[in-house]
């Protein structure tokens, strides 16, 4: 039974601000988003954690204290020392930047060169529509992972190729999902309505389209984002993710990959773990938050 | 419709040549060659050896007349020999695929069904605990990255509870029976299922969640049909657009493997051997897995597309 | 549905006969990827050659020599002519007698330029060997059938560790069935998936990336096997590997490539039923270098790199204690000499010697590998940060074997992490310092080459000691390749089977690249 029949109960109890700009009203949804907000509280959280990392860890990520590996979490090293005696959550603290720069960069992109060729071949339809979709299906034919081992067979392993290689493979599934939304709107009145009046075409992409079909690809791009961060980790289980000793969550629990680490050192896979964890479903949250907050159609 | 799909398949021809040339130039532009990627770096081996065996692959030629070479054969319905098994790589594609098919299928059909069923609850009861509960845990079961999650399960049911075996598709050497061969399929399964299911379950809420608002719900109320029969009958297949695309995107997945689960679990499925074609630079079976990739993809887009075209009578081709 | 899947499976679960548990069946670990590769070509599948297939006479697990299709043999000339008595009696898999003309068939296939075997310099001292080769002979002249059952074998030169140091690479294979087949061929053959050989086991079945299945050969000539299946199973991931041996579904670990971690050993070690031997690989580590570039074939600068490695640490860190430092090239004893340069960790002194030589602090090296065990990373790791306390800026680049053979023949690489197979005799590590050759990486020294020349003309290891002293010094001061430790890989063995660790424990060192007699024959099953 749905509590819900009609949409203007969800802004129950609230006044209804007159002349407010969209953008104000859409923050408002978010922040009535419960989980969004922890969302954005927790990722911020974390962006901190990485942009401050030099001032909340004591020890570099890399420097290695051999006689002190494996050691539990003590006051000197509040997550235990790793393998060759690093300091893990120095190492947690670095390995965000690395991680949510990959999230960050991949996704941005991953979603700009959808965005673009998305709406480019929905629109115009035609040889360009055939053109764009081939290149898709180009993209698409190898499974992702195959094909990134083999470009950095040939690049070399590194942090940038690691990036440019995920983005360039994960726009093709967001330019579709894009297509498809453009698609059928394209079709709906108020489209027809903008080009009989004589709008310009990229004005009605922009300012028309777009905003509306960006509901599912606000969704998709969240989801993106969190692929990225674990296609890096699985990078860096087939060897060829970000190179040592650079940390990132992904490589550290790929060094935790064994039976004997899983059963006696829990810090070394629990702490990138729940980073991972926490990061991937912060974003998420508020992508959720994100897609209430600009349903359009939800608009007072 | 006709001329369309007739269209379409005419274009991809050009299309697949097109991905087994790109396939090709990057084999080529990997460093080494299958002649020194199965050496040990331990060992050590003759020059002249390299160079026989090299010939015998064909790899002393240019790169032009290899390509060209394998497209004739190709045009003859072959895809050559392996350069590490000399099998004929239709044959090693066709044996594996089954096991890849059953692995990834299964594990697809459940994740659906399971993540559509999950979804719309939790679209239904938005902002429940009930949403909050599915919410959270289907974006964890994502968020996890799959290796570990395997090895997690391996060594929990594995070697704590000892329930199911850690590796293969069935025990060595004993004669196949189904529940050999299930025990050894649950652990993969689920693996795969945890992190899909999360996929499904959120795509099919927020694309129920907007259709729940819209107007012609509102109407199917107004005309007095149960609440059901509303959601059910109404929204969902409305809904199920999106849910459409990333059934298509997952198609050719079906058909890729799961590299790392096959690896941790020694599925004898595609991904393992897609992997190790690349590794050891074995250039018929990357084309020919590339191939049969692209294929697979084509026909699956097709297959996407026509759906739409059934699902959403807005959407015409031109 | 899916608890009602789960309850119908615990219900059935005591139906469940998954592992290895058999009473009847052995199982082995295996690497994925070496099962059908030719014993003429392979790196990793030399198993089959001690099981299915057998060389004339085999090295044994205690370093000695066991008379396997060679009942005995002769040395005449000092080691110049070698006859071979042939066990009578004995049938191929397949039923066919196994005579003389597979000895010679098989000599020659090593031999023969068309086949491209990488084994072929095992055979490279028979003479007519370079005439084959070049392809003015078609076949090996120095190899003869007197009859059925004996075979005249003769070198270019006496040599009286032959049969020890080569003959022990080489697999008879059956004339009959690969006879008639063109060399060119052979590689594809299905006869690699399923072997006829005259071993202990015969082939059952292949299922790729699965298993190999063999079963117990009723009239093996020294006595039918105890144990009824033999199955070797493949794995691709290691912690998969290690599950499967404590979970009972494999018996031993593989030895072709490192499973099992040296930090998991006492773990292991102490699950009951399960024992672990730590092994020699029988060979150094080591950082090549490619000496085809200037900063690196001055000397001091190698020398300042291996004082700038605190090698004791690591060992007694990264690797527990287990291996040891190396100091020279040979892992062997008694090939080590007194009075080597043990290179004491001394950054300061590293630095100096650096600065004396006019290194070039700004340069970014890369640090090739190809192990991708979690032991050698953290050494690797360790050593990346020894260097960079001197100023010595290395990235590690993990690599596969083709790429890292493509960078070093284009001399496009600086710095390698590497491991050379010689636990068998010092004589194989010729390879490693000969002129010419990728594995030396730009060394070459004619004083080195000579004596290996004469340490193979000796049988008695007091008379060979001398020359291999000499070499171990010049390896010690010039630093060809920079030694760092002894490896070790640790193999683990489940207790129900009596033999597996018995032989392995005794044997200590691995020897690689060859069939070892370990009297499989004689292992059982504990009930």
């Amino acid at each position: 039974m749905t509590k819900k029949p009609c949409m203007w109960s969800r802004q129950r109890g609230a006044p209804i601000p007159k002349g407010e700009s969209p953008w104000h009203k859409a923050w408002r949804r978010f922040a009535r988003h419960r989980l969004a907000m922890v969302g954005l509280s927790v990722f911020a959280l974390l962006v901190a954690m990485a942009l401050f990392a030099p001032f909340v860890s004591r020890y570099p990520p890399n420097q290695i204290d051999l006689r002190n590996a494996f050691s539990p979490p003590t006051r000197d090293h509040w997550l235990g020392t790793d393998g060759v005696g690093r300091d893990v959550w120095a190492r947690i603290v670095y390995g965000g930047r690395i991680s949510i720069t990959v999230g960050v960069s991949c996704v941005s992109i991953s979603v700009a060169i959808a965005i673009f060729l998305g709406s480019m071949s929905a629109y115009y339809g035609g040889w360009v529509d055939l053109l764009i979709m081939r290149l898709i299906d180009i993209v698409m034919s190898i499974p992702p992972l195959v094909l990134i081992m083999a470009l950095i067979a040939i690049v070399g392993p590194s942090l940038r190729n690691t990036i440019l290689a995920i983005g360039f493979l994960g726009w093709p599934g967001m330019a579709r999902l894009i297509r498809g939304q453009i698609l059928s709107l394209r079709e709906q009145e108020f489209i027809m309505a903008a080009q009989s009046l004589g709008v310009p075409s990229h004005r009605i992409i922009l300012r028309h389209l777009l905003p509306n079909a960006v509901a599912p690809l606000i969704v998709a791009a969240t989801l993106q984002m969190a692929s990225a961060i674990l296609m890096e980790a699985a990078l860096s289980f087939l060897g060829i993710g970000v190179p040592p000793p650079t940390p990132s969550w992904g490589n550290m629990l790929q060094e935790a990959q064994a039976i004997t680490v899983l059963e006696s050192y829990p810090w070394l896979w629990v702490p990138p773990g729940i980073a991972i964890i926490s990061c991937v479903l912060s974003i998420n949250f508020i992508g959720d938050g994100l897609r209430d907050a600009l349903d359009p159609r939800l608009t007072l | 419709m006709i001329t369309y799909i007739a269209r379409r398949i005419l274009i991809s021809i050009p299309v697949l040549l097109a991905i087994t040339f790109v396939l090709f130039l990057l084999s080529e532009l990997m460093p080494g060659d299958a002649v020194v990627a199965m050496m040990s770096p331990e060992a050590p081996v003759s020059r002249a050896a390299l160079e026989t065996l090299r010939s015998q692959l064909g790899l002393d030629q240019p790169w032009p007349v290899r390509y060209a070479r394998w497209l004739w054969q190709l045009l003859h319905g072959h895809l050559g020999y392996s350069f590490i098994t000399f099998e004929p790589v239709t044959r090693v594609i066709a044996s594996r695929i089954p096991a890849t098919l059953e692995l990834m299928g299964i594990s697809m059909l459940l994740s659906l069904i399971l993540g559509v069923i999950l979804g719309t609850i939790s679209a239904v009861k938005q902002y429940s605990l009930t949403d909050f509960v599915l919410t959270v845990l289907g974006f964890a079961g994502q968020s996890i990255p799959v290796f570990f999650l395997g090895l997690a399960l391996i060594y929990l049911f594995g070697l704590r509870l000892r329930w199911f075996p850690v590796s293969g598709s069935h025990t060595p050497g004993v004669p196949p029976s189904a529940i050999d061969h299930l025990s050894h399929l649950f652990l993969p399964l689920l693996s795969l299922s945890i992190m899909r299911i999360a996929v499904f379950m959120r795509h099919t809420r927020s694309s129920l969640l907007e259709v729940l608002h819209s107007d012609f719900l509102s109407v199917a109320r107004a005309k007095g049909l149960s609440e059901r029969a509303v959601i059910i009958k109404h929204g969902l297949r409305n809904a199920l657009i999106p849910i459409i695309t990333i059934v298509g995107l997952n198609i050719p997945v079906i058909f890729a493997g799961a590299v790392i689960i096959e690896s941790i679990f020694q599925w004898p499925g595609i991904g393992l051997l897609y992997v190790k074609a690349v590794q050891q630079r074995d250039h018929p079976m990357i084309m020919g897995l590339a191939l049969m990739s692209a294929v697979v993809v084509q026909a699956s887009n097709l297959v996407t597309d026509i759906a739409y075209a059934y699902a959403d009578p807005r959407i015409r081709y031109d | 549905m899916r608890k009602a899947f789960l309850a119908a499976l615990i219900l059935v679960m005591p139906v469940f006969a998954f592992g290895a548990g058999d009473s009847e069946t052995y199982v082995e670990g295996w690497l994925s990827g070496c099962g059908t590769e030719g014993s003429l070509w392979t790196t990793c599948t030399h198993r089959l050659d001690a099981t299915v297939n057998q060389p004339l006479v085999a090295i044994t697990w205690q370093g000695g020599l066991q008379p396997l299709l060679a009942e005995s043999w002769e040395m005449l000339e000092g080691g110049k002519v070698w006859i071979f008595h042939l066990r009578q009696e004995v049938k191929w898999h397949d039923g066919v007698p196994f005579t003389a003309k597979d000895v010679v068939f098989s000599f020659n296939a090593y031999a023969n330029p068309r086949a491209g075997s990488r084994w072929t310099s095992k055979v490279a001292d028979i003479l007519g060997y370079d005439e084959f080769q070049a392809g003015e002979a078609d076949h090996l002249v120095g190899v003869e059938a007197l009859d059925d059952y004996t075979v005249r074998i003769e070198l270019k030169e006496p040599m009286p560790l032959w049969i020890k140091v080569k003959q022990t690479y080489v697999v008879m294979l059956p004339e009959h069935i690969l006879g008639n087949v063109p060399p060119e061929q052979w590689r594809g053959h299905s006869y690699w998936a399923h072997r006829v050989g005259t071993g202990p086991f015969k082939w059952v079945e292949y299922v790729p990336d699965q298993y190999i299945k063999l079963e117990r050969n009723e009239d093996y000539f020294l006595g039918a096997p105890k144990i009824k299946y033999l199955i070797y199973r493949f794995y691709t991931d290691a912690a998969s590997a290690v599950a499967a041996l404590e979970n009972g579904e494999i018996d031993t670990t593989a030895y072709e490539t490192t499973l099992i971690g040296l930090d998991e050993v006492e773990r292991l070690d102490s699950i009951p039923g399960i024992d672990i031997v730590v092994m020699s690989k029988g060979m150094p580590n080591f950082l090549r270098l490619n000496l085809k570039k200037s900063e690196w074939a001055d000397v001091r600068v190698r020398q300042a790199i291996r004082y700038a490695i605190d090698v004791d640490t690591i060992v007694d860190t990264v690797f527990a204690g287990y291996g040891k430092p190396a100091y020279t090239v040979f892992p062997q004893e008694w090939a080590i000499p007194d009075g080597l340069n043990k290179y004491e960790y001394n950054p300061d002194k590293a630095r100096a010697l650096l600065e004396e030589a006019g290194y070039d602090f700004n340069r970014k090296i890369e640090l090739l590998f190809h192990y991708k065990d979690a032991v050698t990373r953290r050494a690797l790791l360790a050593v990346q940060q020894y260097l960079a306390q001197v100023g010595i800026n290395v990235e590690l680049r993990l690599t596969d074997a083709a790429t890292l053979h493509a960078l070093q023949e284009t001399g496009n690489w600086d710095m390698g992490y590497f491991g050379f197979g010689m636990g068998v005799d010092p004589a194989l590590a010729e390879q490693l310092l000969k002129c010419g050759t990728i594995e030396s990486g730009g060394y070459c020294n004619p004083a080195v080459e000579a004596l290996f020349a004469k340490g193979v003309q000796y049988t008695e290891r007091d008379e060979r000691v001398p020359y291999y002293h000499a070499i171990a010094r010049i390896a010690n001061q010039e630093l060809p390749q920079i030694w760092l430790w002894y490896a070790v890989r640790p193999l683990g063995f489940n207790r129900r089977v009596v033999g597996p660790y018995e032989h392995w424990a005794e044997q200590k060192i691995i020897y690689f690249n060859m069939p070892v007699y370990q009297e499989i024959e004689k292992w059982y099953i504990k009930d």
